[in-house]
């Protein structure tokens, strides 16, 4: 279980900041935590896809997709905020991230 | 890792045979087919299922041509996937040969762009029309070995073919959404389908990873049907005052599915949800028994409620958190359920010949369970 950092979080919320404003075409500046990645970016399913895949590699994680999507279900994410923190929890537990719900 | 279940791939062959009415194709129709495999892959459609289609196979070494409609942004989509692959290239998603071969993916809106496809697949609108035209359009000018299939959730390949529209190769292959996410594929053969067009299918979808149920046209669209049981039950218990639509979501949330049945019809959209079940209960003898679903669909069709797409279906969009009271009867109306949906799952089962270890996985993969119905 990886323990998340300051630095980490800082990391994280960079690559999604930029990826929302290279992929979506829009100022970085005019992205923040409450931004609404569809409403806000029309953003979809598969840009979140992708950056699951760029976590993967970049901290070499062991997760399935089909993990995410069922924790995705009970846990939807809206803004740019909540896909951080779930990246966060993604990079944390890994394939464990369905034992959160049981833990709460 | 495998995808595939341990006991799926031996009980394949079984599958095949008990639910198997394959014709074999004419030699001289068979020459033009693909000696090596399915490697030029079409996929008509930019919808949830096309793109979702889309993106799932180009993991896999295939040469992908997708076809957008003609309402489609095909700059931004072709913008966008170049994006995609640079970006992914530069973070080590994928190689310089993945990264080569990717650059020759053609997206377009001219179905002639699919000449040589050794098979399409559309996933285009639900609807007979639409989609006979399409297949009536590509036959022409499409290499004849090609194999056609068609993503239709609820309409039998022999509806959408003619007898002069290459029918030993014509096939229904009913992926589900989110497409990277079920590990699942309905393959629907018609009673023309040829031997060599199974095969080629069977070895695709093993080379993409997907786990696959073999049915016939009777069978087909199982899970769907399966499902329908369930989605019936919920709207009698509803309509004699049991619960409400949320109470009775929340219920089936807490119990059986990580999913409510008012809300997946207004995800999938009431309309779609309206001529999907006409399709289904086409053939059945107690059509009547569907009836307080569908004229509650009718309803909200002709309000111009069609579900999340339009704000409004079963429940309001964008969903405000409401809490609900339990009703007093949660426990006894989870069980009816439940026993409901087991003995569909049985009389399904029994009734297509599906092996067990096979209905169990594709059941699990569909609901999104832990456990299949055949575990203890």
């Amino acid at each position: 279980m990886a323990k998340i950092t300051e630095s980490t979080r800082k990391e994280v919320k960079e690559i999604v900041y930029n990826f929302f404003a290279e992929e979506c075409e829009v100022d970085k500046s005019r992205i923040n935590d409450n931004t609404s990645i569809i409403k806000d970016l029309d953003g979809d399913s598969l840009m979140f896809l992708e950056l699951i895949e760029i976590f993967k590699k970049k901290y070499n994680l062991d997760i399935e997709l089909k993990v995410i999507g069922k924790y995705a279900v009970k846990h939807p994410v809206a803004t740019i905020g909540q896909l951080i923190d779930m990246q966060l929890l993604i990079i944390e537990h890994e394939n464990r991230l369905l034992e959160l719900d049981i833990k709460s | 890792m495998s995808r595939f279940p341990a006991s799926s791939i031996q009980h394949r062959e079984r599958s095949e045979l008990s639910s198997g009415i394959a014709s074999e194709a004419s030699p001289d129709r068979e020459r033009s087919e693909p000696s090596s495999g399915i490697q030029k892959t079409g996929i008509i459609g930019e919808g949830k299922m096309g793109s979702g289609i889309f993106n799932y196979l180009l993991d896999f070494d295939l040469e992908l041509t997708w076809i957008c409609s003609k309402e489609a942004d095909i700059g931004k989509i072709q913008k966008q996937f170049g994006k995609r692959i640079n970006r992914s290239l530069e973070v080590g998603i994928i190689d310089e040969n993945k990264y080569r071969s990717l650059q020759k993916t053609i997206i377009s809106r001219e179905i002639s762009d699919l000449y040589q496809c050794d098979l399409i697949i559309e996933a285009i609108p639900e609807d007979i029309g639409l989609k006979r035209s399409l297949f009536e359009q590509l036959h022409p000018v499409i290499n004849p070995g090609c194999i056609f299939a068609s993503n239709s959730s609820s309409i039998n390949p022999s509806i959408l073919s003619t007898p002069d529209l290459r029918q030993d190769k014509f096939i229904g292959l009913h992926f589900f959404y989110p497409v990277a996410l079920k590990n699942i594929v309905e393959f629907t053969v018609t009673a023309q389908t040829s031997s060599t067009t199974r095969s080629l299918i069977h070895s695709f979808l093993d080379k993409i990873q997907r786990f696959y149920l073999t049915l016939n046209e009777r069978n087909s669209f199982i899970l769907n049907k399966l499902f329908l049981d369930v989605q019936l039950e919920a709207i009698l218990i509803v309509n004699e005052g049991h619960c409400s639509y949320q109470q009775m979501d929340e219920i089936i949330k807490k119990h059986m599915f990580p999913f409510g049945v008012f809300d997946f019809m207004d995800s999938v959209g009431i309309d779609t949800m309206l001529v999907s079940i006409g399709n289904y209960i086409t053939g059945y003898p107690n059509k009547s028994y569907y009836e307080p679903l569908v004229s509650k669909l009718q309803e909200l069709v002709r309000e111009g409620k069609l579900g999340m797409k339009t704000g409004e279906g079963f429940y309001k969009y964008p969903l405000e958190p409401t809490p609900t009271n339990e009703p007093l009867e949660t426990a006894g109306i989870a069980e009816h359920l439940y026993q409901s949906w087991y003995s569909a799952v049985k009389r399904f089962t029994a009734q297509s010949h599906i092996p067990i270890g096979d209905m169990n996985f594709a059941v699990k993969e569909y609901f999104g369970l832990e456990k299949g119905p055949f575990e203890s």
